[in-house]
């Protein structure tokens, strides 16, 4: 239950900080993916099964607060989490380098998916502006190892959790 | 057969994690595709309530943050501000102490050459508070009973770094006091020319001017002469400037006049007083009505 309340209280940060992106980089038409950051951090520390339900359920708290295409994004975030799962075994997320440069690639990746998903289920591309696809994804890449740092810190602390040293996931 | 196990264990474990974005992306999908609208929209009503005070600590961290800025900016000027001061401080305190070496040198000099000393005047500074739409001739400073202003004291004033006659006290209360400018007809003081000497009675024209009355007729008037009060003041210590001479007043001089009464500009502008200085009042030599 203590390892629920944890990952429930990253996710209430996770939202915090989702809108305190907004607050700064909306008027910038900028869309920085901080809730995709959270999901990425968190399934490289969770096991599979914690990782995806976390992702599944960021890519719904955006879908709630969006207009589009309800699902959208937790179909996106699902996908992302199924192309990380396959690159985490052959790198070492550990590392600045790689988190930056996946983070960057999958997040270019998911404004273009959920666009293509618009076009599927709506019949119009969901596009949110080169603002967003370039520099939006350069903002969360340089945001993810913050987050990492900040969710292995308050992990580290946390009440009843278990690291696992030899397919290194906590829980 | 432990290795079987380990591999079966090992294929059930790998279909099991399988299951996870299978059961995600079918519920993706459903979600997407069932008409969920009306639920989705009541739901997101209950989410902006759940999600108010999130919202309001992100807006409160910005706003914060901007502050922050605001602050660091301001802290950064006051810094700059403050070494310019303390500059300036530095070069004041050097200029005074020069000041101090001056003055005692003056008044060395001043002994050995027998010169009268310079006046200096000790009194309360007051500001201007307030001037009456009614009566522009008289203002209201912001100093009064309370802080040791008295009935009929004189009021001079700084203009051009020289000293020159406002007017004097007519009225104290406790926390203000009421000026009746030179300027007022029913101001007067008595004065003196610096250069002939002549005495007569300085009043006000009603006009930001003064006229000074009882001039002897052979007095040769010289334009810009100044006018100080007079030592047979009654009100006012002697020596201070009220202005100086604008027309002699000869041209609108009746054949009948028996004095002159050329028209003087005062030394203070009244309009401009932001400042004042109030002397103490001559209680020695006060008389009723006295100029």
């Amino acid at each position: 239950m203590l390892k629920l309340i944890n990952a429930f209280l990253i996710f209430i940060v996770a939202t915090i900080a989702h809108w305190f992106a907004i607050e700064i980089f909306a008027p910038f038409d900028i869309n920085v993916g901080v809730m995709f950051a959270f999901s990425l951090v968190m399934a490289s520390v969770l096991s599979e099964g914690a990782g995806y339900t976390f992702a599944f359920v960021s890519g719904l708290f955006l879908d709630f607060f969006g207009n589009v295409l309800f699902g959208g994004w937790a179909l996106t975030f699902t996908l992302m989490m199924i192309i990380f799962y396959q690159i985490d075994d052959k790198i070492d997320f550990k590392d600045i380098g790689p988190q930056f440069v996946i983070t960057l690639f999958l997040n270019m990746a998911c404004v273009i998916l959920y666009g293509l998903f618009g076009k599927i289920f709506t019949g119009e591309f969901i596009w949110q502006g080169f603002k967003s696809l370039l520099l939006g994804s350069f903002l969360t890449g340089v945001l993810l190892p913050l987050v990492y740092l900040l969710v292995l810190r308050y992990l580290a602390f946390a009440p009843f959790v278990k690291i696992n040293e030899k397919n290194k996931t906590i829980f | 057969m432990a290795e079987r196990n380990k591999k079966k264990e090992k294929n059930y474990k790998g279909q099991y994690l399988k299951a996870y974005p299978i059961f995600f992306i079918a519920l993706s999908l459903l979600i997407i595709l069932l008409p969920l609208e009306t639920p989705v929209r009541s739901a997101r009503v209950l989410l902006s309530y759940i999600f108010i005070p999130q919202i309001r600590a992100a807006h409160g961290v910005a706003e914060y943050l901007n502050g922050v800025n605001d602050t660091i900016s301001s802290l950064l000027q006051v810094a700059d501000e403050n070494t310019v001061l303390k500059e300036e401080i530095a070069k004041n305190q050097l200029q005074n102490a020069q000041f101090s070496l001056l003055e005692a040198e003056n008044a060395r000099l001043s002994q050995a050459l027998s010169l009268p000393k310079q006046r200096r005047f000790e009194g309360i500074w007051a500001k201007v508070a307030y001037r009456e739409p009614s009566r522009r001739s008289t203002i209201i400073v912001d100093k009064g009973a309370a802080d040791g202003v008295e009935l009929r004291s004189p009021v001079i004033a700084l203009e051009g770094g020289q000293v020159g006659l406002v007017g004097k006290i007519i009225e104290v209360n406790p926390q203000t006091a009421k000026i009746l400018l030179s300027s007022d007809e029913d101001f007067a003081a008595a004065a003196f020319l610096e250069k002939s000497g002549a005495e007569g009675l300085a009043t006000g024209d009603g006009s930001n001017g003064l006229q000074v009355k009882y001039i002897p007729l052979e007095t040769k008037l010289i334009e810009g002469e100044k006018i100080y009060t007079s030592a047979s003041s009654a009100l006012f210590p002697d020596g201070i400037l009220i202005g100086a001479v604008e027309t002699s007043g000869l041209d609108n001089l009746p054949s009948s006049a028996a004095f002159l009464m050329p028209k003087v500009k005062a030394a203070v502008d009244p309009n401009k007083i932001k400042e004042v200085l109030i002397l103490p009042s001559q209680k020695g030599n006060l008389g009723l009505g006295g100029n």
